[in-house]
């Protein structure tokens, strides 16, 4: 029952979360416009990692 | 206006009127991508992604299953593929963890202890949850995340309520066999 309790606990929390007010704005630029690049959000992390490591 | 009339509207050109229905599901659509991949930003890429592909392949909705039902096969299928398609990024997927987990911390008010027992068991949970087959997890994410009945489980799994009642009961019993040897730990 603790591990039911836990898991739920988790997804409740993942559920709640809000998502940027802008998506949907963000959702038909791209629709719109599909010549437009999306950003690479591997690229991003990959940077804020290596800097993070770097400071570690 | 009605939803197919909408979706009428769209198929003649005026593609401005897709943005109703990516309010009207924008939620939906977020919540089950977050089931698969557990992360905000990777679940609003997702999301971006379903709609475009709704978007694209909207001629061969035919009306037979409700718009919905249609655009959650298109967020499951979306993110089943990205998360093959990431499987070999192990690498990056840690260091996001790291960086996630520094900023959780942050804005945490519980004592570092308790920080580190919370993540350690909430990564424990998004682990057992990743590694159930497949179908079991499809039936999980929707059942527990965006709340469906087995019927509206099944509609989506093109399925029936049986299976989709089999596969809720072992993905319970995986993840309780999987998670309470570690659960128990704090």
């Amino acid at each position: 029952m603790k591990t039911e309790h836990y898991i739920d606990e988790l997804i409740n929390k993942e559920k709640n979360t809000e998502f940027n007010p802008y998506l949907s704005t963000r959702i038909m630029a791209q629709i719109e416009n599909p010549m437009r690049k999306p950003v690479n959000r591997w690229q991003t992390i990959a940077v804020a990692a290596s800097f993070v490591l770097a400071i570690a | 206006m009605t939803e197919l009339q909408i979706i009428q509207n769209i198929l003649e050109g005026n593609s401005s009127k897709f943005k109703l229905l990516v309010e009207k599901y924008q939620n939906m659509v977020f919540r089950t991508t977050m089931g698969f991949v557990h992360n905000k930003e990777d679940a609003e890429d997702l999301t971006q992604d379903v709609f475009i592909r709704a978007f694209q392949s909207l001629k061969t909705f035919n009306g037979d299953a409700e718009f919905s039902t249609w655009l959650y096969r298109i967020s499951v299928n979306t993110s089943i593929n990205h998360l093959n398609k990431i499987k070999n990024r192990g690498l990056l997927h840690f260091a996001e963890e790291i960086l996630q987990n520094l900023f959780n911390r942050a804005s945490d008010d519980k004592n570092p202890q308790q920080q580190l027992e919370q993540t350690e068991r909430d990564n424990a949970i998004r682990k057992a949850i990743d590694a159930l087959p497949e179908k079991q997890r499809t039936a999980f994410i929707l059942s527990k995340y965006d709340d469906l009945t087995q019927k509206e489980i099944a509609a989506i799994m093109q399925s029936t309520e049986g299976s989709v009642e089999q596969l809720l009961q072992r993905a319970k019993t995986n993840l309780q066999k999987k998670l309470s040897p570690i659960v128990g730990k704090y």
